[in-house]
């Protein structure tokens, strides 16, 4: 991995989130562009994203017991 | 449901008023179990330990002061729970018990063959959470998957948003480290 890409990585996050200025931005798309393994890597980076972002949307999948559990807690307070 | 905010819900709390706590507790169930499950290695733990966190929100909801949302709130008080069942579990096994129940996942999902990836990654990024430290899960599951804003994790994890934003890096490289082993192949060709 050469300095450059190096330097790449920590920015990968703020870029992900949105927090870069629009400079730095501008400096991370400059290097994907001409780089193969930075952009495999940052591709990578936006799937694992996706997947976390859409696991929260996923169906309800509390088990059974947990809702009685939930229940019967509240239950108590009443 | 009540169209009553959860602000106003855990007023009502506070003042003794019980069936409000629970419907503002049930608005958020799914995601304290989510979060529950995964901080604490299995469901029956989680559970407990949501109940015991649910407990001390009803018993400090009087404390609630509006600095944080109702739901910033509760999630630290049932963080502060699952970390207190971990300190008690330290040197015994660790069981880790996916949360999903595959035939409920599979009953919101498109079709057969959507139903099927939706299980296998479910299944596979629990056991790549699973594997990361507890400090790293924390940031990754209040951030990346519950949603919070850099400050409310900040907030909750007890840091400062530069940290947390540093722990947050390491977290998602550590997990895309954890998913690909799992996986046998490069996060992008896994959606």
């Amino acid at each position: 991995m050469s300095p450059r890409c190096e330097a790449m990585l920590p920015k990968l996050s703020a870029y992900a989130d949105g927090e870069l200025s629009a400079e730095e931005r501008a400096e991370v798309l400059d290097h994907l562009e001409g780089c193969d393994d930075c952009r495999r890597f940052g591709a990578g980076f936006d799937a694992l994203l996706t997947l976390l972002h859409d696991d929260a949307a996923r169906p309800d999948a509390r088990p059974d017991d947990f809702g009685e559990k939930l229940r019967a807690t509240l239950a108590k307070l009443r | 449901m009540s169209t009553d905010t959860d602000a106003h819900l855990l007023e009502l709390a506070a003042a003794g008023n019980a069936p409000a706590f629970s419907e503002f507790v049930e608005r958020h169930a799914t995601s304290l179990h989510r979060f529950g499950t995964r901080m604490c290695g299995d469901r029956h733990a989680a559970a407990d330990a949501v109940q015991e966190g649910l407990l001390a929100a009803w018993r400090e909801a009087r404390s609630f002061r509006g600095d944080a949302s109702p739901r910033t709130w509760l999630f630290s008080v049932v963080l502060n729970a699952c970390r207190h069942l971990r300190r008690k579990r330290v040197g015994e096994p660790t069981c880790y018990a996916p949360m999903a129940s595959a035939e409920k996942v599979a009953a919101g999902a498109a079709g057969p063959e959507a139903q099927a990836r939706s299980r296998e990654l479910t299944a596979v990024l629990e056991g790549a959470l699973a594997t990361l430290e507890p400090e790293a899960r924390e940031v990754v599951m209040l951030r990346d998957i519950e949603g919070f804003s850099g400050d409310e994790v900040a907030r909750l994890l007890g840091v400062s948003l530069e940290a947390m934003k540093s722990r947050l890096h390491r977290a998602r490289l550590a997990l895309k480290q954890a998913l690909e082993a799992r996986l046998g192949h490069p996060m992008e060709e896994a959606l």
